[in-house]
């Protein structure tokens, strides 16, 4: 199977799990939140809030030993990791260029996480907060559709 | 200029391609060019041009060969462990080629040397393994024009580029600072695949080539990322930053600089 086979063309999300996003979300507001979520063949199976280590309302840092302890969790479970997301205080659910430039290795277009989905939620309008999916990679944002089953 | 027989025979696979031919060959006979680090990039580069009969490489390097080298830095071998890098590279490459003159630069690069040393080179080959002199090559070449082939490995990946100033894009274009220490994670858990680094720096060296040849299209405005996990091989158009601070309408940078060490990937 060459990468682009196993790219993603969508994610899905079971109900429940979308509320424990949100619910992570908005107990992190008016701070961005973050967290991992591992699955299988882009269905997210298993949600992971974590904690942004440097709270605030534009950026988010996850903290490096919670990130082994998940992975491993993971790979126990069998998963993958599916998607990494995080939320947006004042700005729409879409990549903002520090997003895209964490997404490679500093000084090259070689991805960190090659097969994961970014999510973000926006929380600008937090009666109506929005979920989009995004794979960056080559240099470009594009699209891939969440669908909450 | 006349090539004696044993050239004539040495060349002569170059000689009965057309794009070559003697003309091309004795390009490449003139031809000068200087490596940034004699390390896992530079090691094959250095191996094909002086193969290639590339009459002047320069080696800038002023580090010595450690064991730890030798699992991808095939200019130098176990016999040669605690000698400077470029005096192992000029015997590497001298005795391949008797036709080759090897200079050695041994000496660490900063704003103050750089362009010194540049200068008499037509073409300059990017394998170092840190942040502040990537973008202290590139600054410099862009300053005096000269053509820059750029590349980066890590783990099972790498890039190449080759900067045309004042025809495409520079380095800065695509990744207009270093990135901030803290973002760098930590550096000594970087591993890398170590036949990635020949295949990057044989693409390295075929951009050089076809450089001094004029034959073909470089990558300008092109960056090469190969994955050897999947064999993969992508372009990516990199345009031009009309707003790039070394290489754009406003240069704000119109002095080298010096940016802090903060890690050496060690390639």
């Amino acid at each position: 199977m060459t990468r682009d086979e196993e790219r993603a063309v969508a994610l899905t999300i079971a109900r429940h799990d979308l509320t424990t996003i949100l619910d992570h979300c908005s107990a992190a507001y008016p701070n961005e939140a973050c967290g991992i979520l591992g699955g299988t063949n882009g269905r997210v199976g298993k949600v992971y809030p974590m904690r942004n280590v440097r709270p605030s309302p534009v950026s988010y840092e996850m903290d490096a030993a919670e990130q082994f302890r998940v992975m491993k969790d993971i790979r126990q479970a069998g998963l993958v990791l599916v998607g990494i997301f995080h939320s947006h205080i004042s700005s729409p659910a879409y990549p903002s260029s520090v997003d895209v430039e964490q997404a490679y290795w500093p000084g090259t277009l070689f991805p960190n996480y090659p097969e994961a989905v970014y999510v973000i939620l926006s929380l600008r309008d937090q009666g109506q907060p929005v979920i989009k999916g995004y794979l960056i990679r080559d240099g470009a944002v594009s699209d891939v559709p969440v669908n909450v089953e | 200029m006349e090539f004696t027989e044993d050239q004539i025979l040495r060349y002569s696979r170059h000689i009965l391609l057309p794009e070559v031919g003697g003309e091309g060959q004795e390009k490449l006979l003139n031809a000068k060019v200087v490596l940034v680090g004699a390390g896992g990039l530079g090691s094959p580069v250095g191996y094909y041009l002086a193969a290639a009969g590339v009459g002047t490489i320069g080696v800038i390097d002023n580090d010595r060969v450690e064991i730890s080298n030798l699992q991808r830095q095939i200019a130098h071998n176990t016999k040669r462990l605690g000698v400077l890098k470029a005096e192992s590279a000029k015997e590497t490459f001298e005795t391949l080629n008797h036709d080759v003159n090897v200079v050695m630069h041994k000496e660490r690069l900063s704003s103050a040397n750089i362009k010194g040393i540049i200068k008499d080179y037509d073409i300059v080959v990017d394998g170092s393994d840190n942040f502040p002199t990537r973008y202290l090559v590139n600054d410099a070449c862009v300053m005096l024009k000269k053509t820059l082939i750029s590349a980066a490995v890590f783990r099972f990946e790498g890039q190449v580029m080759s900067i045309y100033p004042g025809q495409g894009p520079c380095y800065r274009c695509l990744f207009e600072v270093p990135p901030p220490a803290g973002m760098v994670p930590s550096c000594q858990e970087a591993g890398i695949l170590g036949v990635v680094t020949g295949v990057i720096g044989t693409l390295q060296a075929t951009e050089v080539v076809k450089a001094i040849l004029g034959i073909g299209e470089p990558l300008r405005g092109k960056l090469l990322l190969w994955n050897a996990l999947d064999m993969s091989f992508r372009t990516v158009k990199v345009p031009r930053n009309k707003e790039c601070p070394v290489c754009g309408e406003k240069p704000t940078i119109t002095e080298l600089i010096d940016y802090e060490q903060f890690c050496s990937m060690s390639h």
